[in-house]
């Protein structure tokens, strides 16, 4: 059995170097979704470069797409890509960028970057699988300034519809987006009533102080589409990065920085 | 045209069971027989185009072919980025089906016209976009995306046309091809779409005066056959482009810049571009640096 937090730095750590070769990237939107990543690709979901080749796997999709650089790690610590992969991070012959790509990078489902997408996309799949009475699940990783897209609720009524409750939505709740607070730029609030209002069992976890619990509540048998808001910090696991929009677009770091950012985090 | 349309679908589907066909919020009594005898294939979604082509996508990626019907002005704008994005970029399995291109619904008004739909898609990777005449080159056009895996935008006429071309006609046509012109007034129509009855009616007028002229009807706007059209534009001394669509954009503006040899033209190529990189990489490797373009203006003057 994997040990979260430990699986979690260790990715954190290597998040670090992924985006000091580079020097870009959207570091606290990646670090804000790690013990997620860790709890369905190495606990809940079949994700592996095996069953993906195979095509029996459970697809999981990063729908915020810019928190990317934990899900590379995450990839080539599976064996879906290598660690020249992770140096060549946004370099012009690389297939790794600061949003994925799904025809560059094996166990990638598809593009994503442009918000609100990937929650339509997991219903068509996720339909069909029930369609092919399939037993295959989908994960799908949405933002919270995500929500502000109404694609979103687009596919919220669809899944509905159809009682996908071989969907999974988990929704990393940091409550920061890039401007400002989800609070001040777009409320969200009553954020769980809004979706139990489109027919969702939701569940809520707070993934700071006990990750593990995520886990018993995929685990949960749903009988209406489950979703997840998981309460999360931007930066999480880093003293410096936590709850510190100044990071969320920052570049051009220096090695001290990255040594700095090294010992912050937890 | 919509009617034939969605009859070989539904025929299409009874023998494919992984077609499946997907509509917004319909007319009542769209596909009645369709709904009732495949239920599992047919999808009304609601009035929410744009959720609806992504999760096609995301039906197309575990094997389905999908067709989407609803009017094209909402498939097209309102729905571009998961068009664009999810559709074509990801080169998924998708057929849509635009109702009412061009002019058909000018009654409602402009929010229900489409007149720059080619314009809109013709750098969309990977897609195919079909603008039958008739009822036979939609069914043609309707046979060749079920079968040849990839994203389609197929621009539906009003309805009712007759059928002016037959079962044995390959996608793009010439009428009168046996027909020998006057070299020093020959005339050639390149139409596609609905203008194709148009540019019959004006031959079958030019030739009461003494003017013989073939037509070159498009069926398959895209990709567009370039070399084709390279090489007939030359044999005439008269072309005359007919088109249900905006001035920039469709077919016209290609055939024009094909004819119009003196310009040097640097730009991106015609593919999708997802290299990683700086601005400077992406702009270099498809030649727009400043060596590149001086070394052909060179080059320009030394063969004079």
């Amino acid at each position: 059995m994997i040990n979260i937090s430990q699986k979690s730095k260790q990715i954190r750590l290597k998040s670090l170097d992924v985006f000091s070769y580079a020097n870009r990237g959207h570091l606290p939107s990646a670090f804000s979704i790690v013990e997620i990543l860790v709890t369905l690709y190495y606990q809940f979901m079949n994700n592996n470069p095996l069953s993906v080749t195979e095509n029996t796997h459970d697809p999981i999709i990063l729908s915020k797409g810019h928190g990317c650089i934990s899900l590379y790690v995450i990839l080539a610590d599976l064996g879906f890509i290598t660690d020249h992969d992770l140096r060549s991070f946004c370099c012009k012959d690389g297939i790794l960028g600061g949003h994925p790509t799904s025809f560059k990078i094996p166990g990638v489902e598809v593009s994503t970057g442009s918000l609100g997408h990937g929650l339509s996309f997991a219903t068509g799949m996720a339909i069909t699988f029930k369609q092919k009475k399939n037993d295959r699940k989908v994960a799908v990783i949405l933002g919270d300034g995500e929500c502000n897209e109404g694609s979103v609720w687009e596919a919220a009524l669809s899944i509905h519809k159809h009682q996908l409750t071989n969907l999974i939505t988990i929704i990393d709740y940091n409550k920061l987006q890039s401007y400002s607070s989800t609070e001040e730029v777009c409320p969200l609030e009553p954020f769980k009533q809004k979706w139990q209002s489109f027919g969702f069992s939701v569940h809520e976890v707070d993934m700071i102080n006990t990750p593990e619990q995520l886990l018993n509540t995929l685990n949960q048998d749903h009988s209406s589409p489950p979703l997840i808001i998981c309460h999360t910090l931007k930066g999480l696991g880093s003293d410096i990065l936590e709850n510190n929009l100044f990071w969320h677009h920052k570049n051009k770091v220096s090695q001290s920085q990255i040594h700095e950012l090294k010992r912050s985090i937890r | 045209m919509r009617k034939q349309a969605l009859l070989k679908v539904y025929e299409l589907a009874k023998k494919n069971h992984d077609i499946i066909f997907i509509g917004s919020d319909l007319g009542i009594g769209t596909l009645e027989n369709f709904k009732a005898e495949m239920p599992e294939q047919f999808f009304m979604e609601g009035v929410s185009e744009a959720h609806i082509l992504t999760m096609s996508a995301g039906m197309a990626s575990q094997g389905r072919i999908v067709f989407i019907n609803s009017i094209a002005s909402f498939l097209l704008r309102r729905s571009f980025e998961q068009f664009y994005l999810d559709i074509c970029c990801e080169n998924k399995h998708v057929i849509i089906l635009g109702s009412g291109g061009g002019g058909v619904y000018a009654p409602l008004g402009h929010t229900h016209t489409i007149y720059d739909d080619f314009a809109i898609t013709h750098n969309f990777p990977n897609l195919t976009t079909f603008a039958p005449c008739d009822p036979v080159q939609m069914e043609l056009a309707i046979e060749y995306a079920t079968f040849n895996p990839g994203p389609y935008y197929i621009r539906f006429g009003k309805g009712n046309e007759p059928n002016i071309t037959n079962d044995n006609t390959s996608q793009n046509f010439i009428t009168n091809h046996g027909l020998k012109l006057q070299s020093d007034s020959s005339l050639l129509f390149i139409t596609t779409g609905i203008t194709a009855h148009i540019a019959l009616e004006v031959q079958k007028l030019l030739e009461s005066n003494s003017i013989l002229s073939h037509i070159y009807q498009l069926n398959k706007v895209k990709p567009f056959p370039e070399k084709e059209i390279e090489s007939l534009i030359d044999n005439y001394q008269h072309i005359v482009i007919i088109e249900e669509h905006l001035e920039f954009g469709g077919i016209g503006s290609i055939i024009k810049l094909l004819s119009y040899r003196k310009v040097l033209h640097f730009h991106l190529g015609r593919n999708l571009i997802s290299h990683y990189g700086r601005q400077n990489d992406i702009l270099e490797n498809q030649g727009i640096d400043v060596q590149s373009i001086f070394k052909s203006c060179i080059h320009l003057f030394q063969k004079e």
